[in-house]
């Protein structure tokens, strides 16, 4: 051992000067590093506090969309010999069409061999003759496209098509059909497009990867075909079919007043972040298909790639051309108001990047019996059952579920300070269904909303479950005693729009960004969310909700809200659709149930139900009737509701038009009166008190509940009878008859009366 | 620092205001048509969307027409619902039947033809089918017999009493019981041009107000009479639109005006809505129902406002849209009409159609509930209201019907509860009164009695409590605390001595913050305990931070403007003094709140005078003690004192103008550097 005083000693002059070094000896300086040190643990602590603890969305087995782009075709130019005598060269053919292809004006033609009737791209140079339009006008009827372009710096736009004097045009064969490259030298821009046969007739294809953009001049927009099969004037029976609501039909001799001369609309919807202000609202594009019946002869079009940010436009007779026009636009880049400062008027400004989508149109071709909306619709269903985008068929039903939503309540503002009122306990809800049931209405969907903490549907503060209605445990047991009843209960939740004032989340980063980079936000304060944020949070909800024996989630926005992110690292459109369906899907896996509102076609496949499905138009001038397509390619496949029947407009025609179309009941109620919801966020429910309803929804139960045995069955074919009456048919023969003049409807079973 | 507390408070103060403000704008409709429905929800100032009262119906005057309608301009809709317009493109008359089948076109002979039209702009027809038209393009009125054989027209009328270089260019007309026209010329601000059946010019009709704001009248009070000259006149709004009613008023629609917007004029001249504010700013034209109801037409928003006979505006619909292509929605309105079977037809002359508006079944229990309890039907009215709340739980309205019905039966506390519901005061205090006396009758002797025997309990009970308190030793903070008090209270009628007594002392903060507390208290207090009928509306919309800070922002300001100006003009007061000062000459508002709130809680609204007293006495005993104490303090003459209180209050404007400059700059320059922020990542 050595001598314990050296150390000491050694220890007493080392001391200091490690001292020095770590902890200074003026007290201010130790009040410094004192504060240092707190500063540092802080930010550790908010740092461990903000970290991400959402689950990854692998662990919910949700991956992010592929993209790939589809590869140009290579090989030789192709420089056909024999041309036709109207200057069409075969470019293939199989066993039901032929392909033509122009190769002074690139147009195309389709022959249909069974029926011998050639689709054109173009009016004949005949058949313009009589035409009085001149310059663009008269040569983009003769063109495949009208392409639309900005040069660098403006927001004007300028336009071109395939007949420009000095444009290179290129042919390649390819297996299936041609690929034409048009090469423009003084904008430096290039396109190509590609028309290929399949065994329903032609598709199209603008691949993303054939634009290039050398110069100042950047593509805007390309219309594409919008002149295929076109019609001129009154010369043939027949309508253009447009996507509004559940369908629309133009006529072409239909009398409209002039300012109804135009449609042309994004597909589901402009983008709310692309701050495009509308005033009057209009119903949203839900399915991706337009159409024209021109005699015995109509195509329905698919746009089945890049239809996210795709337009439908359609324009009759006499308003341009003497042609009835309807086609595709695809925006390549987006216009928008661009807020330079909070005082300064906004600037028109046009996006920089360009939107990188492969673009593909299927133009199924049908004939004889086929060539009508009904026939649109079935050649929709199967496009959607063969690209696996419909669910299974839906079971048979013995009676007809009625769609009960409950409102629980909502926070107001009291006193001072806000708190929730309950408007249907689970306790109340109960009572209700039980005498409902006692009533006959034997089978429901139980869709509950306002049942968030938060006390409105757009929230994130979701559990507890509101203490109000009864909390968890009142819930448990509610949906105990519905699975004894054999109904199940859904749980309403907001995925996209959310309250401002009633979230814990920031809406700085959780919210999506416009395009001017600025957080979006709406008037009536509530902001998007990132979608990714959305379906990870949901998985916390599901977990909770699977715990109280919850059925499902209708995700309110799943089916209806398409928008991108401006943000770095932002979404696509498309991610967005992707992200909803795919929780979707995980919802049925997880509880056995998934609904949404409005459906749009993406979310069709993981859906069970679809609420406020769109079967009413957008009382349009352009369009002259509207048909239910929409629903004729979905019924039998996922169950569907319209407007809840307590705040319909007009009480009887809205309920003749659901069982029409094929709907089943809704109704959303209160166990207290209504005005107990005023100054909630479920204002707008101006009529639901259970105990006004009650011999309504009874009455409308046993009328619709005729229509059970037809649930699983597909719709083949609507027709108007006469004025105000019009029949639909199922597979099975039964056919729904439903007089609007009269009030009335029938059921006729099927077999008997099968025509 | 002294300045920052009441800056924050300031600043709370305006986002309060800005909350108060918020937009009138209705919430988005669902999808299901184009257009929403909604009503003003008066008490919340809020605007609450409900079902439709009118959907879209046929649109008319594109098809099944010789030549499509262009640009029409006016209407109007026969007793027997024949439709008459005002073809204007088309130099002519248009009459549909009431499906909207076209019958026949008028005036249309022929340029030569004395009975041939240019443009004209308005159209009228008399109850023995005489048809008036407004022949605008020649500068005329003409009139056809009902099959459409000209009969005359009327030019520019010779009177030495019409101006000199009048312009005569009729736009739109009405011809009342006794042929008398009455015409509303373009752009003119002389009001209707009255005429009578031989042509002759009796006077100028319904003429607006001329509205003069500050900056006209102060360049009257310092202009001279050349410069005054050169300033552009202020003309009275001009009336657009006239309709005759069956009751045999006169409705005039005038533009760019603030007041008298719809004006229902006997046949004097003398409007039965009483030259009111009707809120609307592009109103084109009205139309009145054979119950009265009116219709009013904005051409900007394209919504139809709905009021009843009064002229209350009960709810609104429509929309307007530069690219209108929806039914129901209109671009540029013109005209409004209503037939018989209330179906409201609109003109629109960009469109180049009439559209049809059809009532709901819901409109319809709707506005017969509301004509019934106008009318004072009550019990008619009841299945009615019953029917509408059912349908609908947001309205205010059918709880007023409500509470009449129980009124008028009797059921007094019911009614009450509807009242309240509706935010009615006058109806609450009817009912009130009535329980009021119920109560006065039945129990006069035994309150009497009981309240006798509480104040003798009360005298004995205060009488032992004193001596109690009084024969106990007391630590010195409470013996402080005590004084300070009882000096309050003192001060309340001697307020020389009183503040005398307060110079060169330190009140303790204990006593300070006390009586602050207290008057809060009292303030919200007065918020929510004062009786219904002072405060008839939503209370749990109002923004209580707002509401202290009206109290206390002014109050503060006071002190340091007070301090600082005295300071420099020589005033003996500390801050400190000057301070508590200002928060003893507070106590009148908690001695004297506390009365009126429990007395408002008590009186009828013919009574209620006497709470108007308390405040109002309150108001002003506080303003002296504010007074006495800027001359205590800082031992001030009485004029030496005015003067100081004058800069005083000048003072305080001057912060409050500064701290609005400050904001507004800040805001100037945080925008600036966003938008410098904005530029470098956009462009980056």
């Amino acid at each position: 051992m050595a001598d314990p005083n050296v150390n000491r000693y050694v220890e007493n002059v080392h001391r200091p000067q490690k001292w020095l070094q770590l902890w200074p000896r003026k007290p201010r300086q130790r009040l410094f590093v004192v504060l240092l040190l707190l500063a540092a643990t802080l930010a550790g602590v908010i740092a461990w506090g903000n970290r991400d603890t959402l689950p990854r969305l692998r662990e919910m087995g949700i991956s992010e969309r592929m993209e790939h782009f589809i590869p140009l075709a290579q090989g030789e130019a192709w420089l056909p010999k024999q041309l036709n005598e109207n200057g069409f060269a075969t470019v293939t053919e199989n066993s039901s069409f032929t392909l033509f292809f122009a190769p002074d004006t690139t147009q195309i033609a389709v022959l249909d061999k069974t029926s011998g009737f050639l689709w054109r791209s173009n009016p004949s140079k005949d058949q313009l003759a009589a035409e009085t339009v001149k310059g663009m006008i008269l040569s983009n009827l003769e063109s495949p496209f009208v392409l639309e372009y900005v040069s660098a710096g403006k927001a004007q736009r300028n336009m071109t098509n395939a007949l420009e004097e000095n444009v290179d045009k290129t042919a390649i064969l390819t297996e299936q059909g041609v690929e034409i490259t048009y090469h423009y030298p003084k904008l430096f821009l290039t396109l190509a497009i590609r028309y290929e046969l399949t065994e329903h007739g032609l598709e199209v294809t603008v691949p993303t990867q054939g634009i290039q953009e050398n110069g100042d001049n950047y593509l805007f927009s390309l219309q594409l075909l919008p002149y295929f099969g076109a019609v001129s004037g009154t010369e043939e029976e027949g309508y253009l079919f447009v996507p509004d609501g559940p369908g629309g039909l133009v006529y072409y001799n239909g009398i409209r007043p002039p300012s109804g001369n135009r449609y042309d609309y994004m597909i589901y919807d402009d983008d709310p972040a692309n701050l495009q202000e509308k005033k009057v609202p209009q119903e949203a594009i839900a399915y991706p298909v337009f159409g024209i019946k021109r005699g015995e002869q109509a195509y329905a079009a698919i746009v089945k790639d890049g239809k996210y940010t795709t337009r439908i436009t359609a324009m009759p007779a006499g308003v341009q051309t003497s042609y009835h026009s309807i086609g595709a636009k695809f925006a390549y880049r987006e216009e928008y108001w661009r807020k330079v400062s909070m005082m300064a008027q906004p600037v028109n400004s046009v996006q920089k990047e360009r939107i990188r989508q492969d673009r593909v149109i299927e133009y199924r071709l049908l004939s004889g019996e086929k060539a009508d909306y009904s026939g649109m619709a079935a050649a929709y269903r199967d496009y959607l059952l063969q690209t696996h985008q419909l669910p299974k068929e839906v079971t048979t039903f013995e009676h007809i579920p009625l769609q009960l939503g409950l409102v629980g309540g909502g926070t107001k503002d009291v006193f001072g300070g806000r708190s929730y009122v309950p408007t249907t306990t689970f306790v109340q809800a109960e009572q209700m269904i039980d005498e409902l049931v006692s009533e006959g209405v034997a089978k429901m969907t139980i869709v509950y909303e306002g049942w968030q903490a938060g006390g409105t549907g757009e929230t994130d503060r979701r559990f507890p479950v509101q203490q109000k209605l009864g909390g968890a445990k009142g819930l448990r047991q509610f949906t105990a005693g519905m699975q004894q009843r054999g109904f199940p209960v859904l749980l309403k939740d907001s995925l996209a729009s959310m309250k401002i004032d009633a979230t814990q989340l920031s809406m700085k980063t959780e919210g999506i960004r416009s395009i001017d980079t600025t957080v979006f936000q709406t008037r009536g304060g509530t902001f998007l969310l990132k979608p990714e944020t959305a379906v990870r949070t949901a998985k916390d909800t599901i977990d909770k909700l699977e715990k109280l024996g919850v059925n499902g989630l209708l995700f309110d926005g799943a089916g209806s809200a398409v928008f991108r992110d401006y943000a770095d690292g932002g979404v696509q459109r498309e991610d967005t659709a992707h992200l909803y369906k795919s929780l979707l899907a995980y919802t049925q896996e997880r509880l056995g149930f998934s609904s949404t509102g409005r459906g749009n076609d993406y979310s069709l496949v993981a859906s069970d139900l679809l609420t406020n499905f769109p079967l009413e138009s957008s009382y349009d001038y352009f369009v002259d009737e509207t048909v239910p397509f929409y629903p004729m390619a979905v019924h039998g496949y996922v169950l569907y509701s319209g407007k809840e029947g307590n705040l319909r407009n007009e009480y009887d025609k809205e309920m003749l038009k659901a069982i029409e179309y094929g709907a089943i009941p809704f109704f959303r109620l209160t166990y207290t009166r209504s005005r107990e919801l005023k100054g909630t966020h479920y204002e707008h429910v101006y009529s639901s008190e259970y105990g006004v309803w009650k011999e309504r929804v009874i009455e409308e139960y046993k009328k619709f509940d005729q229509l059970a045995p037809l649930l699983h069955l597909q719709m083949v074919k609507h027709v108007k009878r006469a004025e105000g009456v019009y029949t639909m048919t199922y597979d099975d023969g039964t056919r729904v008859t439903v007089d609007y003049n009269s009030g009335t409807f029938k059921v006729e079973k099927g077999g008997a009366y099968r025509e | 620092m002294k300045g920052r507390i009441p800056l924050k408070l300031l600043v709370a103060c305006f986002a309060g205001l800005q909350l108060a403000m918020a937009t009138l704008i209705p919430p988005k409709a669902s999808a299901s048509l184009p257009y929403s429905t909604w009503f003003m929800d008066q008490e919340t100032n809020r605007a609450i969307r409900i079902q439709p009262i009118y959907v879209p119906g046929q649109v008319i005057g594109y098809t099944d027409i010789d030549v499509p309608l262009s640009e029409p301009s006016d209407l109007y809709i026969t007793a027997d619902d024949l439709v008459y317009v005002a073809d204007t493109g088309n130099n002519r008359i248009v009459v549909f039947d009431q499906q909207g089948r076209y019958l026949r076109s008028i005036g249309e002979e022929g340029s030569e033809s004395e009975g041939s039209l240019n443009a004209p702009e308005g159209v009228f027809v008399t109850g023995d089918g005489m048809i008036y038209v407004a022949d605008t393009g020649n500068k005329r009125v003409v009139v056809y017999e009902a099959e459409g054989q000209f009969v005359r027209a009327f030019n520019k009328p010779q009177s030495s009493l019409l101006p000199e270089g009048y312009f005569y260019v009729p736009t739109k007309l009405v011809v009342d019981h006794r042929g008398v026209m009455y015409i509303v010329n373009k752009d003119s601000y002389q009001g209707l041009l009255r005429m009578n059946g031989e042509g002759q010019f009796t006077g100028f009709f319904g003429v607006n107000k001329t509205q003069i704001d500050w900056l006209t009248r102060l360049k009257r009070s310092i202009l001279n009479q050349h410069q005054l000259d050169q300033e552009v006149a202020k003309r009275p709004g001009a009336i657009s639109n006239v309709t005759y009613s069956t009751d045999r008023f006169l409705l005039t629609t005038s533009f760019g005006v603030d007041k008298g917007q719809i004006k229902k004029l006997n046949a004097g001249g003398v409007d039965a809505f009483l030259n009111k504010s009707f809120y609307e700013s592009k109103l084109v034209d009205t139309a009145i129902d054979s119950d009265r109801f009116l219709y009013s037409m904005n051409s900007e928003s394209g919504e139809i406002s709905v009021y009843d006979p009064y002229g209350q505006v009960l709810l609104y619909f429509g929309a307007s849209d530069k690219l209108a292509h929806q039914h129901g929605i209109v671009n540029y309105p013109t005209s409004l009409g209503v037939n018989s079977k209330k179906e409201l037809w609109v003109v629109d002359s960009s469109l180049n159609v009439l559209q049809v508006f059809k009532r709901t079944a819901f409109g319809d229990s709707f506005l017969t509930a509301v004509k019934l309890y106008t009318e004072g039907s009550y019990e008619q009215s009841k299945p009615y209201w019953e029917e509408v709340v059912e349908q609908n739980g947001m309205m205010n309205l059918p709880y007023k019907g409500f509470g009449e019905i129980a009124l008028h039966e009797k059921r007094y506390k019911e009614a009450m509860d509807h009242f309240r519901d509706s935010f009615d005061a006058a109806g609450y205090s009817e009912a009130f009164w009535n329980i009021r006396n119920n109560w006065i009758q039945n129990n006069l002797f035994f309150a009497v009695v009981l309240l006798a025997i509480f104040a003798l309990l009360l005298r004995y009970f205060f009488k032992r409590i004193r001596r109690f308190v009084k024969g106990r030793a007391r630590p010195a903070f409470a013996i402080q605390y005590g004084r300070e008090a009882r000096d309050a209270w003192y001060m309340l009628l001697h307020p020389y001595e009183g503040f005398y007594r307060l110079k060169e002392r330190t009140i303790s903060w204990a006593m300070i913050l006390t009586i602050v507390l207290l008057a809060i208290a009292v303030r919200l207090l007065s918020i929510f305990k004062m009786g219904f009928i002072f405060h008839p509306y939503d209370l749990s919309k109002v923004n209580l931070l707002l509401e202290v800070c009206l109290l206390l922002v002014p109050w503060t300001t006071w002190i340091i403007a007070n301090y600082l100006v005295s300071a420099v003009k020589g005033g003996e007061g500390r801050f400190r003094e000057v301070l508590q000062a200002s928060v003893y000459a507070l106590v009148p508002y908690i001695v004297l709140m506390l009365p009126a709130i429990i007395l408002s809680n008590i009186v009828v609204l013919e009574e209620r005078i006497l709470v108007d007293a308390i405040t109002q006495v309150m108001w002003i005993w506080i303003a002296i003690q504010f007074f006495i104490m800027n001359q205590v303090i800082h031992n001030f003459d009485f004029l030496e004192s005015l003067k100081i209180a004058v800069i005083t209050l000048l003072t305080i404007a001057i912060i409050w103008i500064f701290t609005v400059i400050l904001s507004g700059l800040s805001f100037n320059l945080f925008d600036f550097l966003k938008q410098i922020y904005r530029e470098v990542t956009f462009y980056g």
